[in-house]
């Protein structure tokens, strides 16, 4: 039995077989032997690797760079914040993609990528030849904005949970350490950021939390932005109605710095605030290896791409998903919107290694479900299909909305949509 | 004094599950034992192998191994799970959809199941487990675990398997008798396991997962 | 043990073959693209988890219809109205074809 190593495919073995054999195949266009390599095991790059395996009938090879042992799911994750789901609940082994799509996993990370010899340099010493390369390395911190954020120790002390694994256990033992009467202070960037109504949701889940067991305790979110960016007055509704007196909403409030060690919040207008439990969403930017190589060309943060194949703009055979790139007008940077792109992104790679046209009419949705409690779920819903003349994805007039109200329903649907959604992109 | 903890509470426990058992599919026949089989496999490729495995081998110590357990233990444990006489978020509404006879036929599918373990990663810890596992603590008064789940952890009918399940799953499931958060056989576990030390149960985790 | 996942041959040419009135011509790998886009709540090639409906093998006028009774508002729904109204009807038949033809 294989316990926490990652399995090699039969055929792939070693990196350095996979370099050999890549070699002679680099300059074949045939969708026999081409090598796709990807980096991230996300829900873009493990949903693309699934994909081009299945699409391609296993004619092309296929190996995903992911550093960690199991995917550990960011949705559903702010309900362990909560207490009333575990971290197994969230946690999905990535066995699957090995095993019945025989895609090859490396357990590494990538340092670099050198465009011309089409090759990435993995941590662990090794490289890899690629044909195409997708890059889905989610969200990095703009840690330079916060200054006091750098300083020893403050970045384990004052936890942001925004990519779910250590952290959210390491939030969730902060949170049951609180004293009574102590407060939780949540500060959101100005958008974009990873998940719009991921902070709303949170502060739904720990109050509910505290409303029962630290019920003098307070909520206080700390937002950059206008007003709630996602399913605005779903959210102010649940406050008021279920969080009264617990949950506190500040608009217009930017962090620029944070002392860890007072736990205290510096706004650019406003007085300093102090926390019992602080927790800080910095400014985001693409992953940091698609900003090392280049890719980053909207403002330096975010990768633009061309939408029927998801090639970077920047870089020829290079594909970038999810998170990281500069999205349409109207597009989330959201889980399953990541998937969506690395469906695209995997039907079009085997067009174009096969020798085939990409679809010229990409059409995706986007589904999201929001947790007011324990059990009560909204959503948002859009529809986005490509548009010719804008070169973009555009959401189609007339579809998409939001619930009209929270519901026990729909927190079933939403339950199912994870497991759904957890299957689709990694069994 | 370990075989009279196991002796009293363990025929108790034994009669009561054999009870239960026969009550609820004692009478079931496994007739058509190929049939059984398809039925299983059908369920486990639709949503158990994501966690379990296909044949219940387990990559991930988050997720407990089921290949090798005792049928009735694990069907025991899935009629607990729906009826929520145990409870796990993860695992309610995987079991609620399952008929009794699902449940005896996944059971009997993961028990034919093989799959070999690997030796435990750290051997001076899991020497300290070997010698609680077959000796206990008896300057703390915990018995010997052989005493109940057999010399070489291969349990009974009624008492789990626990040669080669994941370390951190058997911590994990010693910490949640500890707090009875284990809703469900905790009788005679809880009151062993409030003796043990943090280390005891992660050395005894670690000699079994190596077994 | 792999499940065979995907459309058969046969579903590919029945699909293309489909009783199509319009003048233009279904690509099945266009539909495909279309359809992943569904697996995210009723799972890869239609086969659900628990807790939501499975697509794969449904009769493909009672799923064209219900789509079309969800675009209309006369199904009540919490989402499926507002996704299916992102859709022509052409592309909802193509879709609903698309599943009919997927082994269960």
């Amino acid at each position: 039995m294989k316990r926490r190593q990652f399995v090699q495919t039969a055929g792939a073995g070693s990196i350095l077989g996979a370099l050999g054999m890549v070699a002679g195949c680099a300059t074949s266009g045939a969708g026999n032997g081409a090598h796709v390599v990807i980096v991230g095991g996300g829900f873009g790059g493990a949903t693309a690797a699934k994909y081009i395996r299945l699409w391609s009938d296993q004619s092309i090879r296929v190996t995903l760079v992911e550093p960690n042992a199991s995917f550990v799911s960011c949705p559903i994750s702010n309900l362990v914040l909560g207490g009333t789901r575990t971290m197994a609940d969230i946690t999905t082994p990535y066995d699957n993609l090995a095993r019945r799509h025989g895609v090859n996993l490396v357990r590494d990370r990538v340092t670099g990528i050198d465009a011309d010899k089409r090759i990435v340099r993995l941590a662990g010493g090794g490289e890899l030849g690629y044909d195409r390369l997708i890059l889905s390395p989610g969200i990095d911190f703009m840690w330079e904005t916060l200054p006091g954020m750098n300083k020893p120790g403050a970045q384990d002390k004052v936890l942001h949970a925004w990519k779910a694994g250590p952290q959210t256990v390491a939030l969730r033992q902060q949170l049951e350490a609180m004293p009574d009467g102590g407060v939780y202070a949540l500060t959101i960037p100005l958008a974009p950021y990873r998940c719009p109504p991921g902070p709303y949701e949170r502060a739904c889940q720990v109050a509910s939390y505290l409303q029962k067991a630290k019920p003098k305790s307070k909520v206080v979110i700390f937002d950059a932005n206008d007003d709630v960016t996602s399913k605005g007055p779903l959210f102010k509704k649940a406050w008021a109605d279920r969080y009264k007196g617990i949950v506190e909403y500040r608009p217009k409030h930017t962090v620029v710095d944070v002392d860890a060690a007072t736990n205290t919040l510096k706004f650019e207008f406003n007085d300093d605030f102090k926390a019992a439990v602080l927790n800080v969403l910095p400014a985001m930017r693409a992953g940091d290896i698609a900003v090392k190589t280049g890719l980053a060309t909207a403002n330096k943060r975010w990768c633009e791409v061309d939408f029927l194949t998801h090639e970077a703009k920047a870089a020829r055979n290079i594909h970038v998903l999810g998170d990281s790139i500069q999205v349409a007008p109207l597009m989330p940077k959201s889980g399953h919107m990541a998937n969506q792109h690395g469906k695209t992104c995997a039907a079009a790679v085997v067009a174009l290694l096969t020798g085939k046209q990409p679809n010229t009419l990409p059409i995706y949705t986007n589904t999201c479900y929001s947790f007011v409690s324990a059990d009560e779920a909204v959503h948002v819903a859009s529809v986005h299909r490509y548009d010719a003349a804008q070169k973009t994805m555009l959401t189609v007039p007339g579809s998409g909305g939001v619930s009209t109200a929270a519901s026990e329903l729909e927190g079933g649907y939403a339950m199912a949509w994870a497991r759904n959604i957890w299957a689709d992109t990694l069994a | 004094m370990t075989m009279e903890t196991c002796g009293w509470a363990g025929r108790a426990l034994r009669r009561a599950l054999v009870l239960g058992l026969l009550g609820t599919w004692g009478l079931v026949s496994g007739a058509n034992a190929q049939s059984d089989e398809q039925r299983a496999k059908k369920i486990v490729s639709g949503s158990c192998f994501i966690c379990h495995g296909a044949d219940g081998e387990s990559s991930s110590e988050v997720f407990p191994r089921l290949a090798g357990q005792h049928w009735e233990y694990t069907a025991k444990q899935l009629e607990n799970f729906k009826s929520g006489k145990r409870k796990s978020t993860a695992m309610a509404s995987m079991a609620g959809k399952l008929s009794t006879e699902d449940m005896v036929a996944l059971g009997k599918f993961f028990e034919s199941r093989n799959a070999p373990s690997e030796p435990a990663k750290d051997q001076d810890l899991a020497g300290m487990g070997k010698y609680i596992y077959l000796h206990g603590n008896r300057y703390s008064a915990v018995p010997a675990c052989a005493s109940c789940h057999g010399k070489e952890g291969l349990g009974t009918a009624s008492l789990p398997r626990l040669a080669g399940q994941y370390a951190v799953y058997i911590e994990a499931q010693l910490k949640q008798f500890n707090q009875r958060e284990r809703t469900n056989d905790n009788e005679v576990m809880h009151s062993i396991v409030a003796k043990m030390t943090p280390l005891e149960m992660a050395a005894v985790a670690e000699y079994l997962s190596g077994k | 043990m792999k499940r065979k996942i995907g459309i058969s041959a046969a579903g590919l040419l029945a699909l293309s073959m489909s009783g199509w009135t319009q003048a233009q011509t279904v690509d099945p790998l266009q539909v495909r693209g279309w359809a992943s886009t569904c697996a995210t709540c009723h799972g890869t090639a239609g086969v659900a988890q628990p807790g939501m409906d499975s697509l794969a093998g449904l009769n493909k006028d009672d799923l064209y219809k219900k789509m079309l009774d969800f675009k209309s508002g006369r199904k009540p729904a919490t989402l499926m109205h507002q996704l299916a109204k992102g859709y022509s009807d052409e592309q909802l038949q193509a879709l609903a074809a698309y599943y009919a033809a997927l082994n269960k």
